[in-house]
């Protein structure tokens, strides 16, 4: 079975040979137009006489190409808005492409919203005999698969209750249970899964491995890139419709997290107006943010003498750690972070980090102006940018108390490295509250990059330092 | 032109599993929950009948039409027009009505309309088999030409199909249409000859009013239950009848297959 859908389906034939019989999904520079017409009637005026009206044009999808082969599982990453559910829509033949060509080879089974075609007034069986009907499975071939569906919703009697009286647990159970059943060649799935809990998800998971196995393909949508890294070999990543990477998942997850962490940036922190003779005391009124004057922050920082000061100090240090060049900074200005290290608090291990070990992280905060009570913090993320642990002076109920402008406070933060072999980054932050308003004054994110060895191996991130006692029990 | 008719009976023959289903799901949707379920499709038009019997046979004691008891008449006229009614007010909004599945799932959305005639027939029947009894209690009987309404019900079905495609599909744009397909049911009930004989009007407003596609079907099931009269028998409205279906058809179709891209933009 081979759907080709073309915005003029007139080059059909012609340029649906062109992709391999390998190919279960392809896109070839498709592009979705949103018209906005200033009345309704110009819509429908326009499909029906193919008179061009005034309309506006929203670019949805723009000059997007693909192609995924049978069996790949693909995850489809992008802020909100970015144009995945329309990606998506595209592939299943729901949304019409407004250019370009879209090829799937297969039957595709979706599940791009929570129980869309549950009807609520009826019962589980009736409604998924009904979702049955609407992906094109007879009735007889659905008696077969219903006992797989019920096993794997694991709903019980609820089965025969209306839909309406399910949890959304129950809800999305179902709902993917269907989905997963109607044997599919291609499955396509939208942040649906993020709704089940722990079990079920492994549940679904293990599932998808089956099917990977089996040579279905997979495309999926969702926001956590623990799921991306761990089950795509490869990953798009959406930015206002266009594809701005694609590739092996992890290298597209990091790119992400790039992203998402520049974001934030413009959206979340007020940024103080900066002049040449250094930060205003009062925030700039947000229209003001911009990229340029955030750059200008990192860019003046970086030109400041205690910061080159910084940078020796480092060469001097014989740990081994890195201060990370690509470091994400971000701020009012208020305060400046400006020596960080790590010292190693033991003898054995002076120049790495060992496993075990006793390590202190430090950092000094230059104050602007005086500000009441100001909170430091670290936080430790994995390569792949999960947060995995940190804290802060308000977690651990101290007190910094009043500054004044030129005040220098270091805050130091010892423990043992309880951390499994890895790459980890270090970010440090200083924040307050101004007016109950949480304010952040210079964030440094992943500033140091460290690696941690260890001559035992264990599982996961973390070393709970477990204490094993055996002993042997009569039986 | 007739490519895309060709097509659209494609798909629907493709879809005719899900159409059944989803027709019984809309019957059942009506009365799900409820204590006598499928009684309700007897006991509204059992009561209406009743209530028409009360009130021309028993109140006002309506003279016969053409030595036909009124009620007799009037619901044999009245059946037709209740399923047009029907069928065009659950058309018009079973596109937008069904966003859901237009939106998030593949799904044909060209069979839609056909759910909606599908559904109604049903309770249409149910209509029927009590107009069968109050043709017995009546004292007309039964003769052959009661099955001739299979062929009147089958028109209907076209004309409506047509009208239907025409006007969900507007109407995913233009909500209007659903205001004024209420408004011309309305009209329509008294612009057609059904509570009154087209007998007492001039010729030339006769000839006017049987321009009215659904005159030709109205008369059809007088025809067939109480004057036992053929189709044939009245060749140029049966002609000219399928010219304006046909035509309609064709229309709805065009346009549905016009603007069904650009529904799941807009709803």
């Amino acid at each position: 079975m081979k759907t080709i859908c073309t915005a003029k389906s007139l080059q059909y034939s012609k340029l649906g040979s062109s992709f391999s019989e390998e190919t279960a999904v392809a896109m070839s520079n498709v592009g979705k137009i949103y018209k906005l017409y200033s009345r309704p009637l110009y819509r429908v005026a326009e499909a029906l006489l193919t008179k061009t009206c005034k309309h506006k044009k929203f670019y949805a999808l723009n000059d997007v190409s693909f192609s995924v082969d049978r069996g790949q599982t693909v995850g489809i990453i992008g802020k909100n808005g970015s144009g995945k559910s329309t990606l998506l829509q595209v592939v299943c033949g729901i949304l019409q492409p407004t250019a370009g060509e879209v090829v799937v080879n297969g039957r595709i089974s979706a599940l791009l919203e929570l129980g869309a075609g549950f009807n609520p007034e009826f019962t589980g069986r009736e409604n998924v005999y009904l979702n049955g009907s609407i992906l094109g499975v007879g009735r007889n071939e659905m008696d077969e698969c219903f006992q797989d569906i019920t096993d794997f919703a694991d709903i019980g009697d609820f089965i025969d209750q209306p839909v309406k009286t399910y949890s959304s647990g129950m809800y999305v159970r179902l709902a993917f249970a269907v989905a997963i059943n109607v044997k599919p060649d291609i499955l396509i799935v939208d942040e649906a899964l993020s709704v089940g809990d722990t079990a079920f998800q492994a549940k679904c998971f293990a599932k998808f491995k089956e099917f990977q196995e089996n040579g279905v393909t997979i495309l999926f949508v969702t926001h956590s890139m623990d799921l991306i890294t761990r089950y795509c070999s490869n990953a798009i990543l959406l930015e206002q419709g266009r594809i701005v990477k694609s590739g092996p998942a992890k290298e597209v997850v990091d790119e992400y997290n790039r992203m998402m962490a520049n974001c934030s940036e413009s959206v979340n922190t007020p940024i103080s107006e900066i002049t040449e003779n250094g930060f205003y005391e009062n925030e700039a009124p947000k229209n003001k943010i911009s990229p340029e004057i955030i750059n200008k922050n990192v860019l003046q920082s970086k030109k400041n003498p205690l910061a080159i000061s910084l940078t020796t100090h480092m060469h001097e240090s014989e740990l081994a750690y890195q201060l990370n060049q690509n470091e994400n900074r971000y701020g009012n200005g208020k305060a400046e972070i400006i020596e960080v290290g790590i010292d190693s608090l033991s003898d054995k291990a002076r120049y790495s980090f060992v496993h075990g070990e006793s390590y202190r992280f430090r950092f000094k905060t230059l104050f602007h102006c005086s500000l009441d009570n100001p909170i430091t913090a670290f936080t430790i993320k994995d390569a792949k940018g999960f947060d995995l642990t940190g804290t802060n002076t308000l977690f651990k109920d101290i007190e910094i108390g009043k500054v004044r402008k030129d005040d220098v406070v270091l805050t130091q933060f010892e423990q043992r490295m309880m951390l499994n072999p890895g790459g980890y980054l270090l970010s440090f932050g200083c924040a307050g509250f101004e007016d109950g308003e949480y304010v952040v004054y210079d964030r440094r994110y992943d500033v140091i990059t460290f690696d941690v060895i260890s001559d035992s191996s264990s599982v996961g991130f973390f070393d709970l330092d477990s204490k094993i006692t055996i002993s042997r029990v009569e039986g | 032109m007739l490519n895309s008719l060709f097509n659209f009976f494609k798909i629907a023959y493709r879809q005719r599993s899900l159409i059944l289903v989803m027709a019984k799901r809309e019957i059942t949707a009506q009365y799900v929950g409820s204590l006598l379920g499928f009684s309700w499709t007897f006991i509204h038009p059992l009561v209406l009948i009743f209530v028409f019997w009360f009130v021309f046979s028993v109140g006002f004691k309506v003279k016969p039409t053409n030595d036909v008891p009124f009620v007799v008449w009037l619901t044999a006229g009245m059946a037709p027009w209740f399923l047009f009614t029907n069928i065009l007010t659950t058309s018009v909004g079973s596109v937008v009505g069904h966003a859901n599945l237009i939106k998030k799932t593949v799904f044909s959305s060209e069979i839609l309309p056909i759910v909606s005639i599908s559904s109604s027939v049903v309770t249409h029947l149910v209509f029927l088999v009590l107009l069968f009894f109050l043709l017995i209690f009546q004292g007309i009987g039964f003769s052959l030409y009661d099955l001739q309404f299979l062929y009147y019900l089958f028109c209907l079905c076209v004309l409506t199909l047509g009208i239907g495609l025409i006007i969900a599909s507007l109407n995913v744009f233009l909500r209007d249409i659903g205001q004024i397909v209420g408004v011309v049911v309305q009209v329509g009930f008294w612009a057609t000859p059904i509570f009154w004989d087209i007998q007492i009007m001039p010729p030339k407003v006769q000839m006017l009013l049987k321009l009215n596609p659904m005159f030709y079907i109205v008369q059809g099931y007088r025809d067939s239950f109480i004057y036992q009269t053929g189709f044939w028998e009245r060749p140029y409205l049966t002609c000219y009848f399928w010219i304006v279906t046909l035509f309609v058809l064709v229309i709805g179709v065009t346009i549905f297959q016009r603007l069904k891209p650009q529904f799941a933009d807009v709803l």
